[in-house]
């Protein structure tokens, strides 16, 4: 039973997606239900990998349909010829995002998103959406990562235009699919490239034989081009904003989790894939690639924010926050990756590359969860006022106490004051990249102080001033589960914010570790 | 040297489809856009797994096993997936096309950027 | 030596038909265009020895695909803007 964990975590959402036409009839109360156990077995599923892959450095292979699954290749051939999973340390800390993102979403959407009796669309796009973004975090096989990949696309695409009844939640959804569809393109383009090469689908196996010719450099550009468009970073960040808008909150907050969950696929592509290979021969120029990851993530903070400051729209703001929070985990990780091959013999990742990279990482599980309970409150202002615009909203903490705090933590943590997790990932990105260039730890100060303002503003003028219960559409009060969907975030930010060597021991470091070892 | 050929085809279909999704407006006119794109990743596929003077991979059309020369399987299985997977994000993205006409009236993008000033 | 011939004839038919279907501005004519392109890469897939991808591609490539977007336009409009 132990070691069918890893296909368990994968099929389980599978599963429940497809049995909901069955449960729906049921009724809600107990669909939900349902649905919310088979979440809380996943992230127990998860945790239980904890003590083994992340304390002990152990990595688990499961081959699908082997007589064995946990051996990498079969008896009698030496390289792997069935889809494997793999859980490291790193996909590990993916995984765990999705699991919680994935609860606190569906214990605030329960309450939240209505639907027609005994239909469930909602809740069988939301679970494959679940089980394609595991699916990309645990796979080790190229052609599995596409076919997960549109999966989370296709339904993701739905999910976005979800609310069909609104003038323009379907473009929104037909721009999301779009920009997949364009991804995922590119994305076999260069998977083609690389088994026209080696004959193999399986990560692992490519690096080991790579030879890093010119046609593996085009097959990366593809791969990295695909997995940035996705993740949302700035040349083609246009599709975020209008996309987050129009999605319902809770499935804002699932989007922001796919991009996280593809750009930790596209620092796998760079290390696991691309990186330095067992044979030795030849290397990409590391240097070079973190440049360019860093500048990019430079021009994502910096456009992000500005663009952020003008908004009206509560939502759109967020979004391009989202954009701007992601140059913060390209900045510190292609600081790592600048100084992960230079000629010293790995001092200077040594001295501050390693903790640049470990900032990077923490930096998206922390945004993974603030920004999650950003979203999520968005989802009750615009509820409440029926709409997104920032000047028809005035006075909301006169009426909801428990909303008006939970958004004063995550606003808070995003712009990194002490008590909250914001604060250490940036102070890790900005000490390690102080000393890689002043420079550029000086403009990620200046965007973390513009974060604060253009947060200040919302703050001031939704939740502050007078009580106005005539701009009030929906009044009534908040069920428990979406109740409990905001405190948890809350506490986990909280928790993270006072204790975050637990967390960077434990998980943190590993995955860093596990991501840039060199087999 | 026949390879040749196909990698062309393949090469410009990408770059035709890619140039049209960026300069065409009409919203069904990028579906069927991203659909040449996709056939250009299939026809690569395709032409990689071939193999000149083989058979189809189908165990009884095999002449004799000892002079066994076949194409290679595993990318024609896969394109297969690929196929039914590009009608699924076909379909959703003409489902969605026709939604937006019935909100908006319109399926020209240049029309539609009223979305950024919606309140 | 034939073969080569006709193969490269028909990769220059599906590039004609491709740059068609997106040049057409009545969109029924490039749905059109499009259903020839997919009967054509058929052919390929049959010369190229993928049987089984060339009949997935004549039902769901060239007839499904083409029945949906007939009716999606049937939906719309048929003229481009």
């Amino acid at each position: 039973m132990t070691n069918h964990i890893p296909v368990l975590i994968i099929t389980l959402p599978l599963i429940a997606a497809f049995l909901q036409p069955v449960t729906g009839f049921a009724g809600f109360k107990l669909r939900n239900l349902v649905i919310i156990t088979i979440l809380l077995v996943l992230n127990g599923l998860l945790f239980m990998l904890v003590p083994d892959v992340a304390l002990q450095g152990k990595t688990i292979y499961y081959t699908m349909g082997a007589s064995d699954p946990s051996q990498f290749t079969q008896p009698g051939i030496s390289f792997p010829v069935r889809i494997v999973l793999k859980i490291d340390s790193f996909s590990l800390f993916t995984g765990i995002i999705v699991g919680v993102v994935t609860l606190t979403t569906f214990l605030f959407s329960t309450g939240t998103v209505k639907e027609d009796k005994r239909k469930s669309y909602f809740s069988t796009l939301f679970l494959l959406f679940t089980a394609g973004l595991m699916g990309m975090s645990f796979t080790n096989d190229l052609f599995n990562f596409f076919v997960f990949l549109e999966i989370s696309s296709i339904s993701g695409a739905a999910l976005v235009a979800y609310r069909t009844y609104r003038k323009h939640a379907p473009y929104a959804g037909y721009k999301y699919i779009l920009i997949s569809t364009i991804a995922t393109t590119f994305f076999l383009f260069g998977v083609g490239i690389c088994y026209a090469q080696y004959g193999s689908f399986n990560i692992q196996y490519i690096n080991s034989v790579l030879a890093h010719s010119y046609l593996d450099k085009v097959a990366m550009l593809f791969i990295i081009v695909a997995m940035a468009m996705k993740a949302g970073s700035v040349p083609m960040h246009m599709w975020v904003p209008d996309t987050y808008a129009e999605a319902p909150a809770s499935i804002s907050a699932m989007l922001k989790a796919s991009g996280m969950v593809t750009l930790c696929a596209m620092f796998r592509f760079t290390f696991s894939l691309f990186g330095p290979s067992s044979s030795g021969a030849g290397k990409i120029n590391y240097e070079t690639l973190g440049w360019i990851v860093i500048v990019l993530g430079v021009l994502s903070m910096f456009i992000g924010v500005t663009m952020a400051l003008i908004q009206h729209d509560v939502r759109r703001l967020m979004a391009f926050h989202a954009v701007s929070q992601t140059g913060y985990m390209l900045l510190g990780v292609g600081v790592g990756i600048a100084v992960f091959a230079k000629g010293d013999g790995g001092a200077a990742f040594k001295a501050f590359g390693k903790m640049a990279m470990v900032g990077g990482i923490f930096h998206i599980m922390n945004n993974a969860f603030y920004k999650n309970l950003l979203f999520l409150t968005s989802g009750v202002m615009e509820r409440r006022f029926g709409t997104r615009n920032l000047n028809g909203m005035i006075g909301l903490g006169h009426r909801d106490t428990l909303t008006t705090v939970v958004f004063m933590i995550g606003a808070l943590a995003i712009a990194g004051i002490p008590p909250f997790n914001g604060f250490d990932s940036k102070l890790l990105i900005y000490e390690s990249v102080y000393k890689f260039s002043p420079v550029l730890a000086i403009i990620a100060m200046f965007v973390s102080v513009m974060t604060l303002a253009s947060f200040m503003k919302v703050f001031y003028s939704s939740f502050m001033g007078p009580r106005r219960d005539d701009l009030i559409v929906e009044g009534a009060p908040l069920t428990k589960g979406t109740k409990a969907g905001l405190i948890i975030l809350a506490a986990l930010i909280i928790l993270t914010g006072l204790f975050p060597g637990i967390i960077v021991d434990g998980i943190i470091e590993p995955a860093v570790t596990a991501l840039t070892q060199i087999r | 040297m026949l390879s040749i050929f196909l990698y062309v085809t393949v090469v410009s279909l990408l770059i035709l489809s890619i140039t049209s999704v960026i300069y065409k407006r009409n919203l069904i006119k990028l579906v069927i856009a991203l659909n040449i794109a996709e056939s250009s990743v299939n026809l690569f596929f395709i032409t990689l797994a071939y193999r000149p003077d083989s058979t189809a991979p189908i165990f009884t059309l095999a002449p004799a096993l000892q002079e066994l020369r076949m194409v290679l399987p595993s990318p024609q299985a896969l394109i297969l997936t690929n196929i039914v997977i590009g009608f699924a994000t076909t379909a959703l993205m003409l489902v969605l096309a026709v939604i937006t006409y019935k909100n908006n009236g319109t399926l020209d993008i240049r029309k539609l950027k009223g979305v950024e000033d919606h309140d | 030596m034939t073969f080569s011939v006709v193969l490269s004839i028909l990769c220059a038919v599906i590039l004609i038909t491709a740059v068609l279907s997106i040049l057409f501005r009545d969109l029924m004519a490039a749905v059109v265009s499009y259903a020839v392109f997919g009967l054509v890469m058929t052919v390929i897939y049959f010369m190229l020895d993928a049987p089984d991808v060339a009949i997935a591609e004549a039902s769901i490539g060239a007839a499904l695909t083409v029945c949906i977007f007939v009716i999606a336009i049937r939906m719309t409009r048929r003229r481009e803007e």
